[in-house]
């Protein structure tokens, strides 16, 4: 079995915790993001025939405020930054903890970017060039919903494979 | 080189004589091996110039060394003893550079080895003190004297029952468990999952308290769990431990982490996400899910030592409260033999914090109540004793004050026989008149009774005056002058007379000497009256010098008191003498 520790980033509120809850087994409660400033939870998936298993560490959400804890991204294989697609800001907040994460040395590491609330087609705030500008980070993009489950299988796929490509 | 075949026929035999056919085969030859043998030649340049062969050895070296790491190890073999040799004469030519290099690497292992045993050692410590002092610890201290082991040895043994029940080998840089096991029973939650968070843990707690780069979380405690966290340069070892674990585990998790860090230092390092190559650490990892026994809650019999402890206990009892008894009987009839003594007489006896209090009155006299307490084998410093002085009217206390007082020489006997003190025996005249005087100062003495003393100096007195009525002094005939060896006489006489008169003074008495002057009967009455005046005068000058105070009178008889009545020569002789007469005369006053 491979197993791969992945990090899940992004603006506080974009639903970060709602989607690993939908998506993952864990056995912490929420309250530990708030204390500790992270949360493990698990995924496996299977890729070609072979298990992978992935480590996600939903790290407390970005803002003002709050900086992510550098030290909880150390030996990750990949992450998903995470969008709130009823807030545009948030699309400006991933881009800019790519490029902290692009400063910190560690090579390129694979990533996927989530954009989450697909669900709220009234309040979506994002517009084509706004996706299209998530080239500047090389990054996919998944529209995503913790509520209908949507996008989030691919995504998370999406991502094993590149992580396992890389070795 | 040309590829003219005229220019190098070298194979081809030299000479004119050769015919168009054989230089033409040569040509061919030439045609067909030119370029091989060319080749051949540089082939052969590069292998025998060690110049060129060492500059393509180095270039290739690199290369071949990273092809060579896969294969078993055996590079690393066969160089293993070059390096060795290389480092100890690097050791041996320069200390300096290599203590340099390691330098930075000692000084944390030092701390960490000292900190580790220092930590050992106060928890030893601390639980010694824990237990030193109840009855657990007292029983504990019986069997350690009954094993002969050290007093923490069988503290350890007894408190530190614990169980490993979990341990999580983690890849330090990634949080991913590496490999898990735990004990049989042990309800495990997700250890992915637990190994993810452990680490996010030791993250968060450095981050948050901790400056410093090496320092990690090491120990947790949850009620009666304990994870104790040893940290390796690639991996990090969790043990989950119920119950108190001894401070050799850590050193037991410490030893395993080494060995997993040597065993796949390979794996480690280049971790990809693939942990099955862990599985074979499994084995290591399960030798460390020790388990020890703790102390068995046997239900409870009478052990052998604790009947000795009761035994010793309960005959302590006896003996004290038998010493207890015998000390009170003793002290009772110690109190009885005060009492009894003469001169001692007890006004009150109490006790007072475990003392016991004495008053009463001694005669100064009286035997020591200190040597009487002695005696009967109580310790002095259990009693105090307070003694007013007074003076027993018993008789043998007279008598004992008598004697103080008076101080009898040898030969004087004293005894009272009510209130009379009676002196008998002999002594000197001195001591008598001193008795008389202070006798009566004895308290308890009415009256004085020496009517039965000798006074030994009486005698001497009375053998004093015979010895100077003895006295004859001759002189020659018709004069005045000595007789012949009568000087010797007259120096006898004066001893006797300086004598007497002391031995007289003490009795109180004056002495009274009368010297008699005679003649032998031939010549005139007149003459010889005078003749034997003038002898007494000149005795009587002669004893003059012998003192002052002597009171003499003289006279002169003749011939008609002849001291001898005379017949012969001799009987004269005798007669021209002195002779002296004396009295004792009592004192009207001893002064």
């Amino acid at each position: 079995m491979i197993k791969k520790k992945v990090c899940m980033l992004g603006s506080f509120a974009v639903g970060k915790t709602s989607l690993v809850r939908q998506f993952v087994q864990g056995i912490f409660s929420d309250k530990y993001l708030t204390t500790v400033g992270v949360k493990i939870d698990k995924k496996t998936i299977e890729l070609a025939g072979e298990e992978v298993q992935m480590m996600l560490w939903d790290i407390a959400g970005e803002d003002g405020f709050q900086r992510i804890q550098t030290t909880y991204l150390r030996g990750m294989a990949g992450y998903i930054l995470v969008v709130d697609g009823t807030r545009r800001s948030t699309l400006e907040e991933a881009k800019n903890i790519f490029l902290r994460i692009d400063e910190m040395d560690i090579g390129s590491v694979p990533h996927v970017v989530f954009l989450n609330k697909i669900d709220l087609t009234d309040e979506w705030e994002l517009k084509g060039e706004d996706i299209a500008s998530l080239n500047e980070i090389e990054a996919r993009a998944f529209k995503t919903s913790a509520k209908t489950n949507e996008g989030l299988e691919e995504g998370f796929l999406n991502l094993a494979e590149m992580m396992v490509k890389q070795g | 080189m040309s590829g003219s075949a005229k220019d190098i026929p070298e194979d081809s035999p030299p000479g004119s004589g050769e015919s168009p056919e054989e230089r033409e085969l040569a040509r061919l030859r030439e045609i067909i091996n030119g370029p091989e043998r060319k080749e051949l030649e540089n082939l052969k340049k590069r292998l025998d110039d060690p110049r060129v062969r060492a500059r393509e050895i180095a270039s290739n070296l690199p290369e071949a060394f990273a092809l060579h790491t896969d294969s078993g190890g055996r590079l690393t073999k066969a160089l293993m003893p070059s390096v060795e040799e290389a480092l100890q004469i690097s050791v041996n030519r320069n200390r300096k550079s290599l203590a340099a290099v390691i330098f930075p690497l000692m000084g944390p292992a030092i701390r960490k080895a000292i900190s580790s045993a220092i930590r050992e050692m106060i928890q030893s410590l601390n639980k010694a003190l824990e237990h030193g002092l109840s009855i657990r610890g007292l029983r504990w201290r019986i069997e350690a004297i009954r094993t002969g082991k050290s007093f923490a040895e069988v503290v350890l043994f007894h408190t530190l029952a614990y169980r490993v029940e979990q341990l999580f080998l983690i890849h330090k840089e990634t949080g991913l468990l590496l490999q898990h096991v735990s004990a049989g029973s042990v309800m495990v939650m997700d250890s992915d999952l637990v190994s993810g968070m452990l680490t996010a843990i030791q993250d968060f707690v450095r981050d948050s308290f901790s400056s410093k780069e090496g320092d990690t979380l090491q120990t947790m405690q949850v009620g009666d769990l304990t994870v104790w966290i040893e940290d390796g340069p690639e991996a990090v070892l969790a043990a989950v431990i119920r119950g108190e674990a001894p401070e050799e585990l850590k050193s037991r998790l410490t030893e395993t982490l080494e060995s997993v860090h040597s065993m796949f230092a390979s794996e480690l390092s280049s971790m990809d996400g693939d942990t099955s190559q862990f599985d074979r650490t499994r084995p290591i990892l399960e030798e460390c899910l020790i388990e020890a026994a703790a102390e068995n809650k046997k239900k409870r019999t009478l052990s052998l030592p604790f009947i000795l402890v009761v035994l010793v206990i309960l005959s302590g009892a006896v003996y004290w409260s038998a010493l207890r008894i015998g000390e009170g009987k003793r002290w009772d009839e110690c109190i009885a033999r005060l009492n009894g003594e003469s001169g001692i007489v007890i006004t009150s006896v109490t006790k007072d914090r475990g003392k016991h209090i004495v008053r009463g009155l001694r005669d100064p006299l009286a035997a020591d109540p200190a040597a009487i307490l002695a005696e009967s084998g109580i310790p002095v410093d259990q009693v105090e004793a307070t003694w007013l002085p007074y003076q027993s009217l018993a008789p043998d206390f007279i008598l004992k004050r008598a004697r103080r007082l008076l101080l009898p020489p040898t030969g004087v006997y004293l005894s009272l026989e009510e209130s009379v003190l009676h002196v008998s025996g002999s002594t000197h005249h001195k001591w008598i008149l001193r008795a008389r005087e202070i006798a009566m100062m004895v308290q308890g003495v009415d009256s004085y009774d020496d009517s039965g003393l000798r006074d030994l100096d009486l005698p001497r007195l009375e053998h004093a005056v015979e010895a100077i009525q003895n006295y004859v002094v001759r002189f020659q005939l018709g004069s005045t002058q000595y007789a012949d060896g009568q000087q010797d006489v007259i120096d006898g006489l004066k001893r006797d007379v300086k004598q007497l008169y002391s031995l007289a003074a003490l009795f109180g008495k004056s002495v009274d000497i009368r010297i008699v002057g005679h003649t032998d009967s031939t010549g005139t009455e007149a003459v010889n009256a005078e003749l034997s005046l003038d002898r007494a005068k000149a005795i009587s000058q002669e004893l003059q010098s012998v003192g002052p105070r002597i009171s003499m009178r003289f006279k002169g008889v003749g011939s008609s008191e002849p001291v001898r009545a005379e017949a012969t020569d001799e009987d004269r002789i005798l007669n021209r003498s002195v002779t002296f007469e004396v009295e004792l005369i009592e004192m009207s006053s001893p002064e």
